[in-house]
């Protein structure tokens, strides 16, 4: 049991040392400013987005630029602050691409929209002709019928007042041939008047 | 940061562009105090926040309207319909 515990006690010490002197080591040079890896990741997220890759490409590119430039004084330099302001620059021009390319996509979408409005008015215009020339159509074919009424009614009636005009004629021959017969027959009845 | 200010941004990306007025305003104190890589710092980050601001608000602007669009065209639509069912 003591054995043991010893013996994990001096691994203990072992590690501790490794570790404490590995911190004393790292204390020399300045940590990675977190704003490196941050503008690394925004500008891996927005170079991996196919909408910013092929509608924002020079401001992807300009992102990538500040982070080289942060990167390299980095392995450079070591100036913490000047890093971390480049890093953030960096990070800020990941998000410009992001919303340039948002707003690219939105202009398309626009365009595609307004093209889709100005055919439907074109399409409700020509509608609105056809029924137009439908209704005058409609209007034509009325009147036609009107007249078409009118002429037939017109012949009838002058049909009718030959008709009459015929049975006035009969009529006055017939009454013209009752008045010659009445002519002759008084001078068959005239012996049996006087 | 005027251009920005001209644009859409005081409306739809008020905190970015409030944020680069900030940075710009230091940036400006900083060059008082002479401080000219302070002053160099803060007015890069002032720019990029300046150009975010404009670039999201012409974006948001954009997006406003093709949704306005997209609604005048559903109107449309039921409009070119209404008649066909008024004549049946």
């Amino acid at each position: 049991m003591r054995k043991i515990t010893r013996k994990y006690l001096l691994l203990y010490l072992g590690i501790s040392t490794v570790i404490g002197i590995s911190l004393v080591g790292c204390s020399h040079t300045p940590l990675r400013p977190a704003e490196l890896d941050q503008a690394r990741a925004a500008y891996a997220e927005a170079r991996d987005n196919p909408q910013v890759a092929s509608r924002a490409p020079v401001a992807l590119r300009e992102s990538e630029e500040a982070l080289l430039r942060a990167e390299q004084l980095w392995d450079k330099d070591k100036d913490v602050k000047e890093v971390q302001n480049l890093a953030a620059v960096a990070r800020q021009r990941a998000e410009i691409a992001r919303a340039a390319a948002e707003q690219k996509q939105a202009e398309a979408e626009l365009e595609e929209l307004t093209a889709a409005r100005d055919r439907l008015l074109l399409n409700a215009r020509a509608r609105e002709a056809q029924q137009a020339q439908e209704q005058a159509e409609r209007a034509q074919r009325e009147a036609d019928q009107a007249y078409q009424q009118v002429r037939s009614a017109t012949t009838q009636n002058v049909q009718l007042e030959r008709e009459l005009a015929y049975t006035k004629e009969e009529l006055a021959a017939k009454e013209a041939a009752a008045k010659e017969a009445a002519a002759k027959a008084p001078t068959k009845r005239r012996p049996r008047s006087r | 940061m005027q251009q920005a200010s001209k644009s859409k941004a005081p409306d739809y990306a008020s905190l970015e562009l409030y944020t680069a007025r900030e940075q710009l305003d230091a940036a400006k104190e900083a060059m008082h105090k002479k401080d000219y890589t302070q002053a160099r710092r803060l007015a890069a980050r002032a720019l990029v926040n300046a150009q975010l601001a404009e670039t999201k608000a012409e974006a948001e602007q954009t997006r406003r309207a093709a949704a306005e669009l997209r609604q005048s065209i559903e109107a449309l639509r039921s409009e070119a319909e209404k008649p066909a069912s008024r004549n049946r």
